[in-house]
C-alpha cells in the first residue's frame, strides 16, 4: 500500500530532503561559540573567557553564548574551575558560573517530579540564587544575571512582588532581553507561579514593546493548547500571528527569527492555512533546531510530520 | 407502618431464608428424581456437578454463622475474679436494663463497645453474649461517660419490643456478614448470591427502620441509667476518642514495630498523649448509607438532651473501674503488637517519641556509614570516619552508586552535586545521632553540614558544634 505521507516528496514542495533536516545548531552559525564550548569540554577556559567579554553590550548574543558554555559547565566544571584559579576575579566568571548552576539544577531535576529530583533540584537552585545576586554586584550593567534569577524564580517559587523587583531591574538594562521573557513567560504559567490569565498578559503587553517579542503571544498559546484548544484561535493570538508574519517577511536567518518562524508554522497549521505552512518550512530548510521543536521529545520527527502533514493538506 | 409491626416482618424474613435455602435443595431432589425417573444420567450428573456445590454452599453458609472462632473480637477476656468491678457494673447495669448481663467480656484494642451474639440459624437462636469495650474509652472517658455507653449497648437487648429487637439486632449484623461472605462468585455461584443478597438487602432495608429506632431507645436507656448530661457527652466524646486511638496506632504503635520495638504500658504512653499533647484528630465523617442503623449524632445528642435525665454529676476517670489497668491494655494489644514477625526490643511506651525519632535518624544515615566503612575499610564507620573521608576530598567516594539524575544524564558533576544532596541530608542525620547520643542541645547544623560536604571542604565547624575532638570518633549507634 502506498502511504500518502512518504508519498510525499519534499522535493516537489521546494523542501530539502528529509534526510538533510537536523535538529542540532550548527558550528557554523557561531564558530567563536562553538570553539569556545569545544575548548571548555577539554578543559580550556580562556577562548571562553574571551568570547564572553566580547558579548558585553550584545545581550541576546550574551545571553546565547551564556546559555551554551553554562551548559558544558554544568555537565564538567573543570574549566570553570581553573579559570577561577586564575582570575578569581572575573565578573564574566561570576555571570557563566551563576547560569550553570541554574543549569545544573535543571539537569537534576529532569521533567519528571521525582521527589529526590525535586529536592536536589531545590537544594542546587538556592546555590544559582547566591551566585546570581553576586553576578549582579560584579557587573552592574549586565543583564545576564538578572536573566539567571528570572528563569531560577519559578523553580524557587517566588511571589509575585519579589519576581516583579528583578523583572524591573532586567528591563531596565535590557528592555526587549528575549530569552528572559521566554523565561517570564515559563514563571507566568498557571502550572509555575501564575495563572493562565498573567501569562497571556504578559505575552501581550511584551508584544507591544518590541518588534523582537511579537511572537510571545504565540510562546503563550503554544503553552495553553493542550488546556484550550481555542488557544491559536483567539484574537490575540490571532494578531499576534499576522504581526509574526510581518516581521518574517524579510528577516535574517537567526536563531530567533527560525523559533518564530515555528511558531508561526504551529499557528498557521492550527487555522488551517497549508499554503503559508509549507512556505515557512521553505524558508526553514533543514533547521530543526531550536524551540518550539526541541519541546518535543521528538524534535526532528515532530519537524517533519507537521512538513508532512502540510504538504498534503496544501492546496497545489 | 407501625414498628412493631415492621419487626414481625423482619422476623418473618429472617425465617424465610431459611425456607428459601430449603425450596432450593427441594427444587434439586425434585428435579434429581424427575431426571433418573427419565433415565437422563448425564443430564442428572451435570445438574448435581453444576448446582449441587452451590446448594450446598448455601447451606454451610446459613448453618455456620453462629459458629464463628471465639476470637474473632480480639482482645482479651477479663473474669469476674480479675476484674471484679467492671463485672459489677455490668451486672448492674444489666439488671436496669432488664436484660441478662453478657457471659464474656473483653477488653479490645479499639474505641468502640459493643454487645455481639454469637448465634445460630441466622440470629434465631442466641448462644452466648459477648460484650467488648475498647481500652481506648476507659482511658479518654469518665466513669458516667463510660457507663452510658455500657447501658445504651445493653439497652439494644432491653427494650419493650425486647424479643424482636433483640432478635433483629442480631439478624442484622448475621446479614451483614452474610453479604460480604457472598461477593466474588462467578456463574451460577454468582446468581444465586445475587438472589440471597437481593433478599438480605430487602431484609435489611425492612429492619433499618426499627434499628435506626432501637438506637434512639438505646440512647434513652443510657440517659435514664447515667444521666442525659454524661449520655450526651459520651455520644460527643466517642468519636474523637476513635479518629485518636487510629491516629496513635498508626502513628506510634505500627511505626515501633516497624523499627522493632514492642511498646509496653501502652496505656500509660496513650493516656499521656491523649491528655499532655492533646492531639489535634478530626472525627472522620460518618459514612451515610441505606443501611447505616445510627441516625445523625446531632438528632441522637439532641433528643438525649431533651431527655433532662438528672444524673451525671461524677467525673473519676472510667479506667478505674480497672485493676491493674495497664496489664489489661498490654495484653488486650498483645495481638496488635506482635503479628509482624521478628524480634522486637521492648521498650516503654512513653519513650516512643525519642525512640521513633532516633529510628528515623539511624535509617536516614545508614547508607552514609556503609558507604563511608566501605572507603576507609574500617570495621565500624562513625560520624568521625564520614568527616575524615571529607576533610580528605573523597565525597566522591561517599555517594550512592545508584544514582540517577532527572535527565539521566552521567555527566560527572551532575552526578556529583545530585549526590551530594544525599551525603548532606545523611550527614545531618548523622550528626543530629550524634548531639542527641551525647545528650547535647542541637544547634542549627545545617550550614555546618553544608561547609563540611563542599569540594573545599570544612568540618571543623560541624566538629565543633556536635562536640567532638579531631581525633575522637562518636559511637553512632
Amino acid at each position: 500500500m502506498l502511504d500518502p505521507r512518504r508519498n510525499a516528496d519534499p522535493a516537489r514542495w521546494g523542501l530539502v530532503p528529509d534526510g538533510q533536516v537536523r535538529e542540532r545548531w550548527l558550528p557554523a552559525d557561531d564558530p567563536a561559540l562553538h570553539e569556545a564550548a569545544g575548548a571548555a569540554r577539554s578543559g580550556q577556559w580562556r577562548p571562553a573567557a574571551t568570547l564572553l567579554a566580547s558579548t558585553f553590550g550584545d545581550w541576546d548574543h550574551r545571553a546565547e553564548v551564556v546559555d551554551v558554555l553554562a551548559t558544558e559547565g554544568a555537565h564538567d566544571d573543570r574549566w570553570l574551575t581553573a579559570w577561577r584559579a586564575a582570575r578569581p576575579e572575573d565578573p564574566h566568571l561570576a555571570v557563566v558560573d551563576a547560569h550553570a548552576w541554574l543549569k545544573l539544577a535543571w539537569a537534576i531535576r529532569g521533567e519528571g517530579l521525582e521527589a529526590a529530583h525535586v529536592k536536589g533540584f531545590q537544594r542546587v537552585l538556592v546555590k544559582a540564587q547566591r551566585a546570581a545576586w553576586a553576578a549582579t554586584g560584579a557587573l552592574p550593567d549586565d543583564p545576564t544575571p538578572w536573566w539567571t534569577l528570572t528563569a531560577l524564580a519559578r523553580g524557587l517559587g517566588f511571589a509575585h512582588s519579589r519576581f516583579q523587583e528583578v523583572w524591573a531591574e532586567l528591563t531596565a538594562r535590557a528592555p526587549s532581553h528575549r530569552r528572559a521573557h521566554l523565561d517570564a513567560l515559563q514563571y507566568w504559567r498557571e502550572e509555575w507561579c501564575g495563572s493562565h490569565g498573567l501569562m497571556l498578559d504578559f505575552a501581550e503587553k511584551a508584544a507591544a514593546t518590541s518588534p523582537e517579542l511579537v511572537a510571545l503571544p504565540l510562546h503563550a498559546a503554544f503553552e495553553l493548547e493542550d488546556e484550550e484548544p481555542g488557544a491559536w484561535r483567539t484574537a490575540s493570538a490571532r494578531q499576534a500571528l499576522e504581526a509574526v508574519l510581518v516581521r518574517l517577511a524579510d528577516a535574517p536567518d537567526t536563531r530567533a527569527v527560525r523559533e518564530d518562524r515555528g511558531f508561526a508554522v504551529l499557528a498557521l497549521f492550527e487555522l488551517g492555512r497549508y499554503d503559508e505552512v509549507v512556505e515557512q518550512f521553505r524558508l526553514l530548510g533543514p533547521r530543526a533546531d531550536g524551540a518550539p521543536w526541541s519541546s518535543y521529545e521528538d524534535p526532528k520527527g515532530t519537524f517533519l510530520n507537521y512538513r508532512a502533514d502540510a504538504c498534503m493538506r496544501a492546496a497545489r | 407502618m407501625r414498628l412493631s409491626a415492621r419487626a414481625a416482618i423482619a422476623v418473618a424474613m429472617l425465617v424465610g431464608i431459611h425456607l428459601l435455602a430449603l425450596l432450593l435443595v427441594a427444587a434439586l431432589v425434585v428435579v434429581d428424581v424427575l431426571l433418573v425417573q427419565d433415565g437422563r444420567f448425564i443430564a442428572f450428573v451435570w445438574t448435581n456437578a453444576v448446582f449441587a456445590p452451590i446448594v450446598l454452599g448455601v447451606l454451610v453458609t446459613l448453618f455456620s454463622v453462629g459458629a464463628t472462632p471465639g476470637d474473632q473480637f480480639g482482645g482479651t477476656v477479663v473474669t469476674p475474679q480479675d476484674q471484679p468491678r467492671l463485672w459489677d457494673r455490668v451486672r448492674m447495669l444489666a439488671a436496669e436494663v432488664g436484660t441478662r448481663p453478657p457471659d464474656e467480656i473483653r477488653v479490645v484494642p479499639g474505641a468502640n463497645a459493643g454487645v455481639v451474639e454469637r448465634t445460630r440459624l441466622f440470629g434465631l437462636v442466641v448462644r452466648r453474649r459477648v460484650m467488648v469495650v475498647g481500652f481506648p474509652l476507659f482511658a479518654c472517658l469518665t466513669d458516667d461517660e463510660l457507663t452510658a455507653v455500657l447501658a445504651h449497648e445493653l439497652g439494644h437487648f432491653g427494650n419493650h419490643d425486647a424479643r424482636l429487637g433483640g432478635l433483629v439486632h442480631s439478624g442484622r449484623a448475621a446479614l451483614v456478614r452474610i453479604l460480604a461472605g457472598l461477593s466474588g462468585g462467578t456463574g451460577y455461584r454468582a446468581a444465586v448470591a445475587e438472589v440471597i443478597a437481593a433478599y438480605a438487602n430487602l431484609y435489611l432495608t425492612v429492619s433499618g427502620r426499627v434499628s435506626r429506632r432501637q438506637e434512639l431507645a438505646a440512647d434513652a436507656v443510657a440517659a435514664r441509667i447515667a444521666g442525659s448530661r454524661a449520655a450526651a457527652s459520651a455520644l460527643r466524646a466517642v468519636p474523637f476518642v476513635h479518629a485518636a486511638w487510629a491516629t496513635f496506632l498508626e502513628e506510634r504503635l505500627h511505626a515501633a514495630g516497624s523499627a522493632g520495638y514492642l511498646p509496653r504500658n501502652v496505656l500509660v504512653g496513650f493516656t499521656r498523649w491523649w491528655t499532655v499533647e492533646r492531639p489535634d484528630v478530626e472525627p472522620a465523617p460518618p459514612v451515610a448509607g441505606p443501611f447505616d442503623r445510627h441516625p445523625p449524632m446531632a438528632e441522637r445528642i439532641a433528643a438525649v438532651e431533651a431527655l433532662a435525665a438528672p444524673g451525671g454529676g461524677g467525673s473519676a476517670p472510667a479506667i478505674d473501674l480497672l485493676d491493674d489497668p495497664s496489664r489489661v491494655v498490654d495484653s488486650s494489644l498483645s495481638t496488635v503488637l506482635t503479628d509482624e514477625l521478628g524480634f522486637k526490643t521492648p521498650v516503654e511506651c512513653v519513650d516512643l517519641d525519642h525512640l521513633l525519632a532516633r529510628a528515623h535518624l539511624v535509617a536516614g544515615s545508614s547508607r552514609l556509614l556503609t558507604a563511608a566503612r566501605r572507603a576507609s575499610g574500617e570495621r565500624e564507620a562513625t560520624l568521625g570516619t564520614v568527616l575524615d573521608l571529607l576533610d580528605r576530598g573523597r565525597l566522591a567516594d561517599l555517594l550512592p552508586a545508584d544514582l540517577v539524575p532527572g535527565n539521566g544524564t552521567r555527566a560527572p558533576r551532575v552526578v556529583r552535586e545530585y549526590g551530594r544532596g544525599f551525603v548532606i541530608g545523611e550527614l545531618a542525620a548523622l550528626a543530629e545521632l550524634a548531639c542527641r547520643d551525647a545528650g547535647r542541645e542541637c544547634p542549627d547544623l545545617a550550614p555546618h553540614v553544608e561547609a563540611a560536604c563542599e569540594d573545599h571542604p570544612d568540618t571543623a565547624g560541624l566538629r565543633r558544634v556536635v562536640g567532638i575532638a579531631p581525633d575522637r570518633h562518636p559511637v553512632a549507634d
